[in-house]
């Protein structure tokens, strides 16, 4: 929509130099076409910001898509997306990164960058409680034996204040089943339990997936499937 | 033509978008109109190129470092070479951002021309994780400070601890092993040298009572405190009425799961329930110990009649206040009983019953809060009662203390560089001696009341990430004998390498002379020390190696003269000594895998005179050599920790009257080797068991020699032994809570 616009603009004007008092008319047409043009640099910006982050490969990459959320977020003022999704970034950079030592520093980036996102008012809390889990469950594995118990007890807790919320949000049903799934793996207990619960998110997310999601936060489906496949190879 | 102007000034047109269109409505001059549409439409196409490179300190390329224009999109990322590029529609002046994962964010106002290219110098932002930290001295363990030698759980798993802060503490460098004691003796003081504060709030008799040769325990359970900072010396201005080391307690924050928990020991149980609420957390504890059960099974050199039996009831309360702000009440009351047989030992066949009651009341709140966004303050109150009731045959002693502690304390950084932690203090204890004996109706009473109000400021000075400079003091003033005191406190500590540091320390202490010397005679000075640090540490994440060097000298030490020890003309503080030695210590848990194991070492070299002692000598808790080495072993396959201790501590002196030196004999030397097992047997339990002394060496720790000489002329000595060689402790540990996911100790 945003490289045909100028195109549409001459047309106008065009039409402008024939007809004066459609003017007025024309105008309220142009105003209303630059004022959807400029939602649309907005939306067109995260859309396409989105695609490069599931584009990116190296860290370098994740961090520029994580810099350009900043941005956005920084020049808009009243959106609560991009710092959430700059805070994602950082959490996945986490993920993939193998110096232990950087995490914390990513991960307190990535609680900044939340922390910015929570102050808007039509921010979604329980995405972000979602996040928020999710880092600190991250945590934990720079120093289990010091930080598991504390930090368990809080990514959990975060978790729960998201589920009762909302406990159809399949993002926080993946979380929570994956710290079942760590736990019992930890106690060899049997991750029965954890397994089902993945396959109740899979069903959220598919029916997430059919509503369709924009720009909102729509990530999650393909580890609850790399999980459930996990699942279904160990039960063999 | 003022409107083009203003689209050209407000940087992204799309984003003034409203009072562009304002302006379409309101105007009526179609020329204007016009040339406005059409620059718009070109001001799309002209793109202004913006280049340059990010760079930090010493030169080196910031790689993915964010350069943007202020309120716009347009911006990009640095590359591998620190170069960034990118096009902008925007004309005129423009501020221009660049910001970088632990830098300082840095702005440039620019009028952009056809081609700029902007470089960036970013200066590395203070950040108090990585940068060099105060070590000198000081042993932290808690969750997420850099200097942390012991973790809190380490504190209950280390065999020989029987799950006693000072018990593990006292596996550190700096301490000396006095195996009877069970109070901590750091660096050639004294255990009433070592102060202890929850909360930054101080605790007056914070071991319970018990009788001689039976090791006291602490009174306060190690899984209350998420962090425990542990000084043997140079420690901060904020610590007064210390003279050779802190042990600072900080309880745990607001509880974020509803859970019950149930002990069952071989010496009593526990039971605890804790409710968590959105902004408030309640923790109430109940607990009963009773030592007879285990007595009547492992044989005892004591003639117990009673033996010891605890009732305890805990209560720690969280309020978060606003935002930020958080108050904390916790409460501690508990009452104890024992009674045994004394044996005289001129007279062995006789024996004197003794009982021993004690009940204690200990509470502390405090509230902290943030004042805006770089300052805070913290404000608390404590208050201790304490009453020992000792009676042996028709004689009555009754000693209380009480204490009362107010603080506040501001901080907050007044440049990045520079932060401030400064406050006021009011601190009254009192005790009171009551001596009864109903043979003759004697009755005597000795007490004492010290107000003492102090005040501290010290100020942290960042030089650099790499240099750090701590400098304050303390000055004091009681009404005891109208005196002040200044104590001046001063650190630094140079980062050498990435986990490498130097820390020098040095600084004057002070404490009010012991409640028995202060009792007798009120007037007695503060006895001082002066410490001198020199502390050198490499921290990896899973390796720790420190070497401390100190010098330590007592001045003003209380005097008595022992043949007038009710007279108090007969005290000065003329006493004196010193204290210097070096400390070693080692942790590893990275070389063997899930095995975790430190290594440390204490010389000590100290004389004194103080109290009755009639010269300078060694005193009998000080021992040259002490080693500890601590391991821990975890066996995935058995969820099973395995935990060992070996402790050795060089001979100590004692005083045997028969001889002319004063303190001149030597105990043989001290060994101990204790083993632990944790065994995890379901998520929620856990299953312990400790022996201490798995060897069976009978520790000598001195000798006790009757008041007076027999009949022949010679004081009968006996040896300083623990009542049984060995303790044996079994115990459970059993966790209930909605969520099975998130249950306790999972990390042992």
């Amino acid at each position: 929509m945003s490289e045909e616009a100028p195109n549409y603009g001459k047309y106008y004007i065009k039409k402008q130099i024939k007809m004066k008092n459609t003017l007025i008319y024309t105008l309220t047409i142009l105003s209303i076409f630059l004022f959807s043009f400029t939602k649309g640099g907005y939306e067109a910006a995260m859309e396409s910001t989105l695609k490069q982050m599931h584009k990116a490969e190296t860290q370098i990459d994740r961090q520029a898509v994580a810099n350009k959320f900043e941005r956005i977020g920084a020049a808009e003022k009243n959106k609560w997306l991009p710092y959430y999704y700059a805070a994602y970034c950082y959490i996945i950079m986490t993920t993939v990164e193998e110096d232990l030592t950087k995490w914390d520093s990513y991960l307190d980036t990535a609680d900044g960058m939340l922390e910015k996102s929570t102050k808007f008012k039509k921010a979604d809390r329980v995405e972000i409680l979602a996040l928020k889990g999710f880092s600190t469950m991250m945590r934990i594995s720079v120093d289990p034996a010091t930080r598991g118990q504390e930090y368990s007890m809080k990514s959990a807790s975060f978790l729960q204040q998201a589920s009762l919320l909302d406990d159809q949000n399949p993002r926080v049903n993946l979380l929570m089943a994956q710290m079942l799934y760590g736990t019992a793996q930890f106690f060899g207990s049997g991750t029965s339990e954890a397994c089902q619960k993945f396959s109740e998110a899979k069903k959220i997310f598919e029916k997430e997936e059919a509503q369709g999601r924009g720009i909102l936060p729509a990530w999650g489906k393909p580890q609850v499937e790399s999980m459930l496949a996990k699942c279904s190879s160990s039960t063999k | 033509m003022k409107a083009i102007q203003y689209i050209n000034r407000t940087t992204p047109w799309f984003v003034s978008s409203r009072n562009t269109t304002l302006w379409f409505i309101s105007s009526r001059n179609i020329i204007n109109t016009l040339v406005l549409l059409f620059l718009l439409s070109s001001t799309l196409l002209a793109q202004t190129k913006i280049t340059g490179t990010v760079i930090g300190q010493s030169g080196e390329a910031l790689i993915g470092a964010n350069v943007f224009i202020k309120d716009t999109y347009d911006g990009a990322s640095t590359d591998v070479n620190g170069k960034y590029t990118f096009e902008t529609t925007v004309t005129g002046g423009v501020v221009l951002i660049a910001t970088y994962i632990g830098y300082e964010e840095l702005t440039q106002k620019i009028t952009l021309k056809a081609n700029n290219n902007i470089d960036f110098s970013l200066k590395e932002s203070i950040n108090k994780m990585e940068a060099v930290v105060i070590s000198a001295g000081t042993f932290e363990a808690g969750v997420g400070t850099k200097s942390e030698v012991l973790k809190p759980l380490d504190i209950v798993t280390t065999a020989g601890a029987t799950a006693d802060i000072a018990g593990a503490l006292n596996t550190l460098p700096g301490t000396q092993t006095v195996g009877e004691e069970g109070r901590l003796f750091v660096r050639g003081g004294d255990g009433s040298e070592t102060k202890t504060f929850i909360d930054g709030l101080q605790v007056l008799s914070p071991y319970s009572t018990t009788i001689p040769n039976t090791p006291t325990r602490g009174r306060f359970s190690p899984f209350m405190f998420s962090g425990t900072s542990f000084s043997t010396g140079g420690y901060s201005a904020e610590y007064g009425q210390a003279l050779s080391s802190a042990l600072i307690l900080n309880t745990k924050e607001k509880s974020t799961q509803t859970r019950t928990d149930l002990s069952l020991m071989s010496i009593g149980a526990e039971l605890s329930h804790t409710q968590s609420g959105a902004k408030s957390s309640l923790a109430v504890q109940g607990a009963y110990y009773n030592m007879a059960p285990y007595n009547s099974v492992v044989s005892q050199s004591v003639d117990w009649v009673k033996p010891s039996e605890t009732i305890q009831a805990n209560l720690a309360a969280r309020q978060q206040v606003g935002t930020n702000g958080m108050l904390k009440v916790y409460g501690n009351i508990s009452t104890n009983q024992l009674s045994m047989y004394w044996y005289d030992l001129l007279n062995p066949t006789e024996k004197t019953l003794v009982t021993i009651k004690n009940n204690y009341v200990y509470g502390n709140a405090s509230l902290k809060n943030t004042l805006g966004d770089s300052w805070s303050y913290k404000t608390g109150v404590s208050y201790t009662l304490n009453t020992d009731d000792i009676t042996l045959k028709n004689e009555e002693v009754k000693e209380t203390t009480k204490g009362v502690h107010l603080k506040s304390v501001f901080s907050g950084d007044i440049t990045n560089k520079i932060s401030l932690n400064t406050g006021a203090e009011l601190l009254y204890s009192e005790s009171e001696q009551a001596y009864k004996r109903e043979s003759d109706g004697f009755e005597n009473r000795q007490s004492y009341q010290n107000p003492l109000i102090a005040g501290f400021a010290e100020a942290d000075i960042y030089f650099s990430n790499n240099l750090l400079a701590r400098v304050g003091g303390r000055v004091e003033y009681t009404s005891l004998n109208n005196r002040a005191y200044i104590a001046p406190r001063v650190s630094l500590a140079y980062k050498t390498g990435e986990n490498a540091q130097v820390a020098l320390a040095g600084g004057s202490f002070q404490q009010a002379a012991t409640d028995d010397l202060l009792r007798i005679n009120n007037t007695l000075d503060f006895e001082k020390a002066d410490h001198l640090i020199l502390n050198y540490q490499v921290v990896n994440p899973n390796q720790t190696f420190r070497i401390e060097g100190y010098l330590k000298r007592y001045r003003d030490l209380a005097k008595f003269d022992s043949n007038d020890q009710f007279n108090p003309a007969a005290y000065t503080n003329t006493g004196e000594g010193y204290a210097k030695g070096i400390d070693l210590f080692w942790r590893d848990n990275k070389t063997i895998k899930n095995m975790d194991y430190w290594v440390s070492y204490s010389f000590l070299d100290t004389e004194r005179d103080y109290r009755d002692f009639p010269t300078i000598a060694v005193p009998t808790f000080a021992s040259s050599h002490n080693l500890s080495i601590v391991s821990k072993y975890w066996v995935n396959s058995l969820k099973t920790q395995f935990s060992g201790t070996f402790s050795v501590a060089s001979p100590r002196t004692y005083n045997n009257p028969n001889t002319p030196e004063f303190n001149g004999e030597l105990t043989p030397a001290y060994i101990d080797l204790s083993l632990s097992v944790s065994y995890l047997a379901t998520q929620s339990i856990i299953v312990y068991g400790s022996v201490t002394n798995v060897l069976g060496r009978d520790n000598i720790f001195g000798y006790t020699y009757s008041e007076a000489p027999n009949s022949q002329g010679n004081y009968i000595g006996q040896a300083n032994e623990l009542p049984a060689p060995r303790f044996l402790f079994v115990g459970v540990f059993i966790t209930f809570s909605k969520e099975a996911t998130l249950n306790q100790l999972r990390s042992l």
